[in-house]
């Protein structure tokens, strides 16, 4: 960890949220792993994968965290909110409660996230056509609403994974690199730049 | 109160007990009962009952037993089985325990089906049993999710002898065997129904904490946060502002900014010293004088917080920690040394903080507070010991006593808690409450959150063994242990423990009381003289003071 050469331009943190159960892990390993499990393994506390994408000439390190979709613990919000830089609100689309949390993972999301991250809403398990009760055209909707990107993506049949989080990383790329350089305030670089562990090599240039 | 919850536990037990029932085919228990040879009266009645109601039901054959539950039934020796069987029925095989084993399989058919039955309405002891099967049937084709305690068909043996009583005991007559089956029944029937209640009152304390964080944040954010000293403040608005602080409504999004406020840099501790001592660590790394450290804070940070998995080895925050640890090791210090415990509050302020902010609030919170030492010096954790036993002398002089005779020393206790801020053993909820109060009163909040805590245990508290008073301390108490496995479904069907279950120390903690709400109750109702406190600590360390 110390002293690693930096293998990347830019280091971004990204979280998944949404409810138990809509396929977060499974997104994550798809895209870290490009791998895929039907069997349900809850998330225990809160885990995390790396991979290091290359967009527009820039090494991108995405550090993705997937968490638990209950939170045991009110107290951990800040943490896990803490310098993420892109959001991934997944539903799932056989299943209308998680879509309809969606509302209240925003909300969530704009109480706790630093104020410009981005964000894009995912219904996930659209090969499950037969199952299906969330309709694109009503993602579309609730994104319009909310102001968010929208996929729908399946982890199983890898659809659409890549571009949602390629997606994202690029949303999070030109706010960060491509628009100049504002330096921010020490409260605006904080949220930026601590990408955890090795992030803060970054981060000691931004805050002193 | 005490003498319910057994009882309870044991149908908690039972609501499960039903699931993994797949149902074997009446007719097996049917070789069984003719071979049955010296069969009592009692005991045909049992198998007629499996003949006409199981044989074209394909129920579990429990079912008719159940039945039998209503005419037959328990007793008062069943009344004293309870009491001791909650640590019993949550680790033993049931082949162990006639007596309640055989009682479980009686009772979970009444038990509705659900996988978890527990927020399905309990049939009452009258319910007709022809809509059982049905429900049985289905129970046994849901997929059970775990197995849990076994339910194999009642033996021969177990029909013989009586359900409600020791096998060494002489048998009891068949009425006051049936009255005390009776009486078990509503037993669980009760059992069920405060279960339920406890639920209910569980989700309204959850709306009401909800509520009550709502109503405040405004308060919060329009005159706390500008200036958080203003709950310092002996006025009216002083007062109710400490209050809100007490309550531990302190909004989540603000805590971090709060506690480096509170904290404050009385040190002077520059920006740039974090990064200074991770520079300072590799150097010391490099020349082989870190191993010692390293290893120390690593051991501590893998048991920080295990049920989060984020400081764990590979996991998502514990880079973080390790460099936090390890700067603080070599800060400002010729030799590098990490004293146990660091990790809990250090983990604490980086859930809230940046790492380098947390660095900064760790260096100044341990040097400001008893922390220090805690963290340094052998003589004044004594001293603070003796002022611990003091206090407790005079609040809880029988669990003093206790602890005098059994030798339990505050070392056994009252280190790991305060080494740790609590935060090894209460929920982390509670334990950030718990590091929100003493930001708020200072070095004595910890002291009477202990106190408080040792009334809480009180009841475990009398045991004469030394072994057994550490394990309480530990989380290790086998019956809050046993609750705990059953409660999260860890006991599989031959009775042992599902070695993939965890079971965290906070979660026995809160089985044995140390809940937000009792925990905070006792520290309402503490009678506290701060001054008290003040003078022993006085006298017992002048040179702190």
């Amino acid at each position: 960890m110390p002293a690693t050469p930096q293998s990347y331009d830019m280091l971004a943190k990204m979280l998944l949220i949404g409810d138990s159960g809509v396929g977060k892990s499974c997104l994550l390993l798809r895209f870290c792993d490009d791998a895929w499990t039907p069997s349900f393994i809850t998330t225990i506390g809160i885990d995390f994968k790396i991979r290091t994408i290359e967009l527009e000439g820039k090494r991108i390190k995405l550090q993705i965290w997937d968490t638990a979709g209950q939170e045991r613990f009110r107290t951990i919000t800040t943490a896990y909110y803490r310098g993420a830089m892109g959001i991934l609100l997944v539903y799932d689309v056989t299943d209308e409660r998680s879509f309809n949390n969606i509302r209240t993972w925003h909300a969530n999301v704009e109480q706790h996230a630093s104020e410009g991250v981005n964000k894009i809403l995912i219904g996930n398990k659209c090969d499950w056509t037969d199952k299906k009760v969330i309709s694109e055209q009503q993602g579309q909707e609730l994104a319009d609403e909310l102001g968010l990107r929208f996929l729908e993506t399946s982890a199983k049949s890898n659809i659409n994974v890549e571009q949602a989080f390629f997606a994202l990383a690029s949303d999070i790329k030109s706010r960060l690199i491509d628009t100049a350089k504002p330096e921010d305030s020490p409260s605006g670089s904080r949220s930026v730049g601590i990408g955890a562990g090795q992030g803060d090599n970054a981060a000691k240039g931004g805050c002193c | 109160m005490s003498s319910l919850a057994p009882a309870h536990d044991i149908a908690r037990g039972f609501d499960s007990v039903s699931l993994d029932d797949d149902a074997p085919p009446a007719s097996s228990s049917h070789p069984d009962a003719s071979l049955d040879l010296q069969t009592t009266r009692d005991n045909e009645d049992h198998d007629q009952a499996f003949e006409s109601v199981s044989l074209d039901s394909a129920a579990p054959p429990e079912q008719p037993h159940d039945r039998d539950d209503h005419r037959s039934s328990p007793s008062p020796s069943s009344a004293s089985t309870p009491p001791h069987s909650p640590s019993l029925a949550s680790t033993a095989p049931t082949t162990v325990h006639d007596p309640s084993s055989s009682t479980d399989v009686h009772v979970p058919p009444r038990a509705p089906p659900a996988p978890l039955a527990d927020d399905a309405p309990v049939p009452s002891t009258s319910a007709p049993s022809t809509a059982e099967p049905d429900k049985l049937a289905a129970a046994a084709a849901a997929p059970s999710p775990k197995k849990l305690v076994s339910t194999k068909r009642p033996t021969i043996m177990q029909k013989v002898v009586s359900m409600t009583r020791q096998r060494d005991l002489p048998p009891k007559p068949r009425e006051e065997e049936e009255k005390h089956l009776t009486m078990l029944a509503e037993m669980y029937a009760a059992s069920r129904e405060a279960d339920k209640h406890r639920r209910e009152a569980e989700a309204h304390r959850a709306a009401v904490r909800a509520a009550q964080h709502a109503a405040a944040f405004p308060a919060w954010e329009a005159s706390i946060l500008p200036n958080w000293r203003v709950v310092l403040h002996d006025t009216p608005e002083g007062r109710r502002l400490r209050q809100l602080w007490r309550d531990g409504t302190m909004p989540t999004r603000w805590r971090g900014r709060l506690w480096a406020m509170c904290i404050g840099n009385g040190l002077a501790v520059p920006k740039g010293a974090f990064a200074q001592a991770g520079e300072r660590a590799a150097r010391l790394r490099d020349a082989g004088r870190l191993a010692e450290v390293e290893r120390a804070a690593r051991a501590d940070a893998q048991r920080t917080l295990p049920a989060l998995h984020m400081f764990q080895e590979g996991a998502v925050m514990h880079d973080d920690l390790m460099e936090i640890l390890v700067a603080w090791a070599v800060y400002e210090k010729t030799t590098p040394r990490y004293p146990d415990g660091l990790a809990f509050p250090a983990a604490l302020l980086l859930l809230n903080l940046a790492p380098a902010e947390a660095f900064v609030c760790l260096v100044n919170l341990v040097q400001k507070s008893f922390l220090r030492s805690f963290y340094g010096d052998q003589d004044e954790i004594e001293a603070y010991y003796r002022v611990f036993d003091t206090l407790l002398a005079d609040a809880m002089p029988k669990i003093y006593a206790n602890f005098s005779a059994q030798v339990v020393r505050p070392s056994l206790y009252l280190l790991p808690w305060l080494s740790t801020l609590f935060a090894a053993f209460l929920p982390l909820d509670l334990a950030t409450r718990v590091f929100d109060c003493f930001l708020l009163e200072g070095d004595s909040f910890p002291f009477r959150v202990a106190l408080v805590l040792l009334d809480v245990l009180e009841p475990r508290l009398f045991n004469p063994n030394l072994d057994e008073l550490a394990a309480v301390f530990r989380g290790t108490d086998r019956g809050a242990l046993g609750v705990v496995r059953r409660d999260k479904g860890l006991i599989l069907a031959d009775g042992s423990v599902d070695p993939d279950g965890r079971v965290e120390t906070d979660e026995v903690y809160a089985e044995m009381g140390a809940t937000e709400e009792r925990v905070f109750e006792g520290l309402a109702r503490l009678e506290w003289k701060e001054e008290t406190w003040a003078r022993l600590v006085e006298r017992e360390l002048p040179e702190v003071v």
